[in-house]
């Protein structure tokens, strides 16, 4: 870096160390500007200045699909991702959006990085990076264009997901899963290319989805979205004890635990913006969700099933999530 | 890595993009060049080039990109079956007895079939080949007859289906299909403001474009029996857009597939016609990418260099008026528009100007469309106005003489993007009925 | 050399205008399914990306023979006949140069889609094969870039 000459003859400054990060989400997202910036704030603050970090975001320098694959190959230092974006790439963090395994966004993303802590499976799926912090979204509901209370109501529509496990629930829910990006999701639900959308109520805010959606179903809780948030390898080794101290410090399950209220909080105002927006909210009573929840059971059990280390590490979930509780 | 600041590299880049575009390289090679040379040094080279690997895929597996292939196709389908002589002549008649009749159904016929065709070639070539030798056959001046092909030519990207608003929709994240309805309206007014030019032009020299009386009446139903497929077409698949029944890929290729209906039901699709017409969308489309990926690596070049930053912040911080930025903005355009092909600076200028247009407060949208009407002077305007010359060559016309001819209508171009900066409404109504 | 290149670039861009054309019958039956019987063809979003990787791929090589590309003339056409010819050639080694750091990357990063397992997400495809292809396409670019070396005269309107 060009500027490490002036701090020669004073030891205690430390190499100046410039992060740059970035991601394919809006610059206004809810973890961008609670979670990042805040992050990139108290990372210069801490570090009386030595380390700063750029955030590039809106996929000006990256893309949804090359992301990971960017941050290992050296061309950024950090980088965001939602992992439902490159289906394949990492089948078991998909334990955490198994149908009923979290409740709340707070409890994903804190299971999550302790899953990792815990899991030598789970570290070596990113093996490649230096995971900085886990969290995932809240949990996921049904945003529609028609109301949709029993899971018969699913039948044929066009709902749009992300990421494979989401595929799967809306197959067996008998609707017709629709891939597409998170921005398009209004235009096309507003023209009525998609009649739905299986999604968090967080969401609604950010992309106004209470303008183009007429009902929302809650309490179903399908799934969460886990998104992980990760550093270059070769750029954390390179970095002094004390420096990875003060990363550490600020990322880990600190920032899960921060990131899930984020989502928490933005549940529950995603919420009021819908009823304020005139949109339906139909709450689902338990004798209902059961009827869901029998569709969805099967799921996790072909999970489970398909690997040895999906059940080891499901089952580890299971035991870390009760812990929490 | 280099000692130079990120800043200056992002600077010399522009300078060696430009140097290189002089002597003749592809744009879309010169921006992968420099920006890997440019991200090299700021970055690292191995980052650099596991960009171009990841880029050249990720850009080229590209659902918004799907659109280009389709909208080209749809139009060269219909101008392989010679749709654009009826389409004319409807005009024609239409217009036969008004000074500059000829003239003004040019533009009438261009402007109805840009709303089949994504290019602005492509819609020049098909109105050229048929307008100007008629024209000339009534003693019109025949800089007046290409200069109008020309003009009425580059309505193919304002008015849609546009390759060229997809592209900016594909660079900025905007959304394609309200670029692509944002584009009706301005290119209506476009249209009707170049007809007017040329009967005020007519005014000032009759001579260019006698009165001709002719008798013609009788053939419009004649022509309604083919002529009735472009609107038709163009209601089916820019109209589904704006229903909502299409996404910007479905309505490309169901108007394509409409196209080859109509063309088969006229008895006009040869092996030849539709061969030619496949080819010639897969060319279109594999530069096009290369293009693309160049813009895309160099607008993430840019943005590592952090010029985009510093100059929406050195903007934001001197205090001008939103409203002269935009005219600065425009100006710019103009000066590169006579220098250079209108997609190099599309792709070249959008990654620096959108951020510091939509931190002014404008909207991307509407952005999209100026940007087009911009590109629309640098079309026409010489030494590279690649319309101009395209029609020169069509039709004979000695290319000095076109240029000349198209002064007029470059006033009138340069009104359209003002009176659309003072009335954003004239571009976002429509996509705004859209929500 | 050339003849070689412009056959094998012919065949590539008739795979590739084959695969446009099945592409648009394609998403004209998905519109169609979904209004008519509801039953929109699954997964067409990833099968329209996919299709567009091979339409682009294969269609390079051809659009390079008949030199498509856009370039910027100005200057260009005011140089004496031998500075044409070394600018020329220069765009062509540039354009060589390039492409092969693109192939090359391209694979290396076939192999990375390869390891790390990625598939589309509805319908699983792996996504490995597609960018073989792509590379295969590129290397067919490469042949046509390598042939345009001894074309300067018919870039100039001569014949050979
Ligand atoms: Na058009
Ligand atoms: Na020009």
């Amino acid at each position: 870096s060009s500027s490490s000459n002036e701090n020669e003859g004073n030891e205690n400054a430390g190499e100046k160390i410039e992060l740059v990060m970035g991601h394919p989400f809006s610059g206004q997202h809810p973890i961008s500007t609670a979670i990042l910036e805040p992050f990139a704030e108290a990372l210069k603050e801490e570090s009386s200045g030595r380390i700063t970090l750029t955030i590039i975001p809106a996929a000006a320098i990256t893309s949804a699909a090359s992301v990971y694959e960017d941050v290992i190959a050296g061309s950024f230092d950090i980088g965001w991702t939602l992992q439902g974006y490159t289906a394949g790439r990492y089948p078991l963090t998909e334990v955490v959006e198994l149908p009923f395994i979290v409740n709340s966004a707070t409890e994903g993303s804190v299971a999550l990085w302790r899953l990792l802590e815990q899991s030598p499976d789970l570290q070596e799926e990113y093996s490649e990076v230096k995971v900085l912090s886990f969290w995932v979204t809240d949990p996921g509901e049904v945003m529609s264009k028609k109301l949709v209370q029993k899971p018969e109501d699913m039948s044929g529509m066009r709902v749009r997901f992300a990421g494979p496990m989401q595929e799967k629930m809306l197959t067996k829910l008998g609707a017709v899963p629709v891939g597409m990006a998170a921005p398009d999701m209004y235009d096309n639900l507003e023209r009525g290319i998609i009649d739905g959308i299986a999604i968090g109520s967080s969401t609604i805010e950010s992309y106004r989805l209470h303008e183009v959606i007429t009902h929302a179903t809650e309490g179903l809780h399908m799934f969460v979205s886990p998104q992980v948030l990760f550093l270059n390898k070769d750029k954390w080794d390179s970095l002094s004890v004390e420096d990875q101290d003060l990363i550490s410090k600020l990322s880990g399950e600190y920032m899960a635990e921060k990131a899930g209220e984020v989502y928490n909080h933005g549940l529950d105002t995603g919420f009021e913006l819908a009823l304020d927006g005139g949109v339906e909210i139909y709450e689902v009573p338990d004798d209902v969700k059961t009827q869901w929840d029998s569709i969805l059971a099967p799921i996790v059990e072909e999970w489970t099933s398909s690997n040895p280390k999906y059940k080891t590490a499901y089952d580890l979930m299971v035991q870390i999530v009760d812990d929490l509780r | 890595m280099s000692n130079m600041s990120p800043e200056l590299i992002g600077v010399l880049g522009i300078i060696l993009l430009l140097l290189l575009l002089a002597f003749r390289i592809p744009v879309g090679i010169g921006m992968i060049a420099v920006s890997l040379l440019g991200y090299s040094l700021i970055v690292s080279p191995e980052g650099a080039l596991a960009k171009l690997g990841a880029d050249a895929f990720v850009n080229a597996k590209s659902y918004t990109l799907s659109v280009i292939p389709l909208f080209v196709l749809m139009g060269m389908v219909l101008s392989h079956a010679n749709l654009g002589g009826e389409l004319y002549q409807l005009f024609d008649v239409l217009l036969g007895r008004v000074r500059g009749g000829m003239a003004m159904a040019t533009l009438g016929a261009s402007a109805l079939f840009s709303a089949v065709s994504g290019s602005a070639v492509a819609t020049a070539s098909t109105i050229a080949s048929v307008s100007v030798d008629e024209m000339r056959k009534y003693k019109y001046d025949e800089g007046l007859a290409a200069g109008c092909a020309a003009v009425g030519g580059t309505l193919g990207i304002l008015i849609p289906p546009s390759s060229t608003l997809v592209i900016y929709g594909a660079l900025t994240e905007e959304t394609i299909g309200g670029l692509l309805i944002a584009g009706i309206i301005p290119g209506i007014m476009t249209t009707i403001m170049l007809m007017l030019t040329v009967s005020i032009t007519l005014k000032f020299k009759p001579h260019l474009a006698p009165v001709v009386a002719r008798k013609k009446t009788k053939m419009t139903w004649g022509l309604l029996k083919t002529v009735w497929a472009i609107p038709t077409i163009f209601l089916i698949s820019m109209g589904g857009i704006y229903m909502g029944w299409f996404t910007p890929t479905e309505a490309g290729a169901v108007g394509t597939f409409l196209s080859f209906a109509a063309a088969i039901a006229m008895k006009r699709l040869t092996w030849k016609a539709f061969s030619g017409a496949m080819i010639q969308a897969t060319r279109i489309t594999a530069m096009t990418f290369l293009i693309m990926v160049g813009g895309k690596m160099f607008g993430t070049f840019l943005s590592i260099s952090r010029i985009p930053i510093y100059l929406t912040t050195m903007l934001t911080t001197m205090d001008v008026t939103p409203f002269l930025v935009i005219m600065a903005i425009f100006a710019i355009y103009l000066v590169m528009g006579a220098f250079m092909d209108a997609m190099a600076i599309l792709v070249i200028m959008t990654p620096i100007v959108y951020p510091i247009v939509i931190t002014l407060g404008y909207d991307g949208v509407w952005f999209g469309v100026m940007t087009v009407i911009m590109l629309l002077i640098a079309l026409l305007t010489p030494p590279v106005g690649v319309v101009s010359l395209v029609v020169a060559s069509i039709t004979k016309v000695a290319p000095a003489k076109v240029f000349k001819a198209v002064i007029p209508f470059w006033f009138t171009l340069i009104a359209a993007g003002i009176l659309v900066t003072l009335f954003p409404d004239i571009v976002l109504f429509l996509p705004s009925l859209m929500k | 050399m050339q003849k070689i290149s412009m056959t094998i670039n012919r065949i590539a861009s008739y795979i590739s205008a084959t695969i446009m054309f099945i592409l648009t019958i394609w998403t004209v039956l998905d519109v169609a399914g979904r209004y008519l019987l509801n039953k929109p063809v699954r997964g067409t979003y990833e099968i329209t990306e996919l299709a567009l990787v091979l339409i682009v791929f294969f269609g390079l090589g051809y659009a390079q023979h008949r030199d498509d590309h856009v370039v910027i003339d100005l200057l260009y056409t005011k140089f004496p006949k031998k500075l044409r010819f070394i600018v020329y050639e220069f765009g062509i080694i540039l354009s060589i140069v390039i492409s092969i750091l693109m192939t090359w990357r391209l694979y290396l990063y076939g192999i990375r889609m390869q390891s790390g397992n990625y598939v589309t997400s509805v319908l699983s495809i792996p996504l490995y094969p597609v960018v073989i292809f792509a590379v295969i396409g590129s290397i067919c670019f490469l042949l046509s870039l390598i042939s345009s070396l001894f074309t300067f005269n018919k870039s100039e309107g001569e014949d050979e």
